[in-house]
């Protein structure tokens, strides 16, 4: 405002020099009324108070006319109105900018109680799911081939005379889905793909028609396990807290437990496994450990199971036991801590389907059998090291199918190999056979690196009850492991069979006495099979 | 047939031999995962602003205890998940890296 005065004064003040200035020339025409004459560009309207080139005069004013204050007075009444007009103006905005504030406070709010909701659903979902990923690969090369069960799930590999045979192997993959509902409640859903063997059978059908069996090879995918799991049953007696009630497709209660107390199922199977003992049954069981003082002195697992492994069909009227009794004398602060004395006992049956009606003799009938495991053992584990030491006891335990898993004779028409086959078949499936192993396991980590040095050897006796068993064998397995990352280990390994009695010929008398499966005399010359070794390059991604 | 594999078994055990003195000299490397020494914090162990004063446990130098999904491992008497290990692992890298 006082600017504004201030600047009008000025101009009026300039108007009064300038027509002081003019005064002598007016002075001359009419000295005693000084006028201030005003002049005016038609062009542009603007008007001057000095002629100029394309002005013409517009008025004259008497000086004393001018009254300064009432101009003042006019053009600060405009101001002011100018002013009003703007500050009713601004009022409007400020009230439009505080309606946007509360419309943004009013949107804040809406995504404020939305986002609890939404993080709610995410956390809730972390909490209820998990999802884990499991790869064993590997690649292997025989320098030696020759009849052998499986290294490992999956593989197979040619017999004498397929040496330098070397693949690379996809020989298991699991996508471990859980879910957990409630609190202590666990569902587990486990596929796992496979490789499958084998080409099948045209199937024909109709009289007209028929099809090719699309079983070429291919990895195929099936269920592994898939089971409820619930913690809290045995929760009303502290010692007991945790321990587990599981129904389903499970891991049994010693091949899973054995595997994680050796540390390198990725690289070789433990010795019942490799011998005939599947992981994987469908029943129910329960265990978990027994705890005083925050020491774990007793970790049991027992269960009731079909006879069929989990890949297989139930046939039989009968069922399968487990148990398995891990004594800590001097109480473990985690899982495999320190000493450890372990039996596991497992009786069942062949899986055939019943036959009331037969009129067959009881004996020689293999499958039918009875089917007893056993093994004992004492292990002693700290954080880089681990020593386990096992006694094995089985009847009718290992069939020459168990035998011949990873490689088996052909028995094509023409094979030189039937004969063997046969005595094999003889001295194994005949219902009475009793097994024997003792095995030693162990690894020792290397200070400093990430390098840790395994072992395994194996003695077994197919049956005890056959004098100098062509088939009895020592396995060994010898590697070291670079433990890459939490998610990613590789191994390098040699595996070994060594068939290790003399060479020598086994009668068909002899081997009748066992089984009548020789129907005509003759002689199994060579009888026993060949050694086999392997490097194996295994490798395991588990997340 | 059994005896056509002695010779081979014999070279076998010279090259594990050989396998076993080379991986012998690496008992000197540094831990790969480990850092300096190998050696980490028991639990307890000085503490910095709140943060460990030495590495994380390294997987490498853990005992497995279970192969699941997560594998359990555990590390001077402390059980963890492999997920736990390769959060601190990396946490512990991330906090190298920016010097704090």
């Amino acid at each position: 405002m006082k600017f504004r005065r201030l600047a009008i004064t000025a101009i009026l003040g300039a108007a009064v020099l300038a027509l002081g200035s003019a005064a002598p020339a007016r002075a001359q025409s009419s000295p005693s009324t000084p006028m201030l004459k005003l002049y005016v560009d038609p062009v542009t309207g603007q008007v001057f108070t000095r002629p100029g080139k394309g002005r013409s005069l517009l008025t004259e004013v008497p000086v004393s006319t001018l009254d300064t204050s009432a101009i003042e007075r006019k053009v600060e009444q405009k101001t002011q109105a100018q002013l009003d007009a703007n500050k009713q103006q601004i009022q409007q905005l400020v009230q439009q900018n505080a309606q946007l504030q509360q419309s943004n406070l009013d949107l804040q709010r809406q995504v404020a109680e939305i986002k609890p909701a939404w993080r709610s659903y995410i956390e809730n979902f972390q909490n209820k799911f998990r999802v884990g990923a499991l790869v064993y690969a590997d690649y292997r090369l025989y320098t030696h081939a020759g009849f052998q069960p499986q290294e490992l799930e999956n593989i197979n590999n040619p017999g004498p005379g397929g040496n330098i045979f070397n693949s690379f192997d996809i020989t298991r993959t699991y996508l471990n889905f859980y879910f957990f509902p409630t609190d202590g409640l666990t569902f587990r859903i486990t596929p796992d793909i496979y490789r499958a063997v084998g080409n099948g059978t045209t199937q024909v059908i109709s009289p007209s028609t028929q099809f090719s069996s699309n079983l070429d090879g291919s990895l195929n995918f099936r269920l592994k396990y898939a089971y409820v799991e619930y913690n809290k049953l045995f929760d009303f007696v502290p010692a007991l807290k945790g321990d587990t009630i599981q129904a389903g497709a499970l891991p049994n209660p010693f091949i899973p437990w054995e595997e994680d107390l050796f540390g390198y199922r990725y690289v070789t199977l433990v010795p019942w496994n490799y011998v005939s003992l599947s992981s994987s049954q469908l029943g129910v069981q329960i265990g978990g450990p027994i705890k005083f003082n925050e020491l774990q002195y007793v970790d049991y697992g027992l269960g009731v199971y079909d006879n069929a492994k989990f890949s297989q069909y139930e046939q039989t009227n009968t069922k399968q036991f487990m148990s398995r009794l891990s004594v800590y004398p001097f109480g473990a602060k985690w899982r495999f801590d320190g000493l450890g004395l372990t039996w596991f006992f497992d009786y069942g049956y062949g899986n055939v389907a019943p036959n009331f009606n037969t009129t067959t003799a009881p004996f020689f009938q293999a499958p039918e059998a009875h089917i007893m495991r056993q093994a004992f053992l004492a292990h002693y584990t700290a954080e880089n090291w681990g020593v386990i030491a096992e006694f094995d006891i089985g009847h009718n335990a290992f069939s020459s199918s168990n035998l011949f898993s990873g490689s088996a004779p052909s028995t094509a028409a023409g094979s030189t190999y039937i004969p063997f086959n046969t005595m094999m078949t003889g001295f194994l499936n005949n219902g009475r056979s009793v097994q024997q192993g003792f095995d030693l396991m162990g690894h020792y980590h290397i200070p400093r690196t990430p390098f840790t040095v395994f072992g395994l050897w194996m003695l077994w006796h197919p049956n005890t009850e056959v004098q100098e068993n062509p088939a009895d064998f020592q396995r060994w397995v010898v590697g070291v492991q670079w433990q890459v990352n939490e998610y990613l280990r590789f191994a390098i390994d040699s595996q070994n069979v060594n068939y290790y009695h003399s060479q020598h010929n086994v009668s068909s008398a002899y081997v009748n006495t066992f089984a009548p499966v020789f129907t005509t005399p003759t002689t199994v010359t060579d009888a026993v099979p060949w050694d086999t070794h392997a490097i194996f390059l295994n490798m395991e991604f588990n997340y | 047939m059994a005896f056509k594999g002695k010779g081979n078994f014999l070279r076998m055990s010279i090259a594990g031999g050989i396998v076993a003195m080379a991986l012998a000299g690496c008992s000197t490397m540094q831990s790969m995962t480990g850092g300096k020494g190998g050696g980490f914090p028991p639990p307890g162990a000085p503490m910095v602003n709140g943060k460990p004063a030495g590495p994380p446990p390294a997987v490498a130098d853990c005992g497995m205890i279970s192969s699941g999904s997560p594998t359990k491992y555990v590390c001077n008497g402390k059980t963890y998940t492999s997920f736990q290990l390769a959060k601190m692992r990396q946490d512990y890298e991330a906090q190298q890296q920016s010097g704090k």
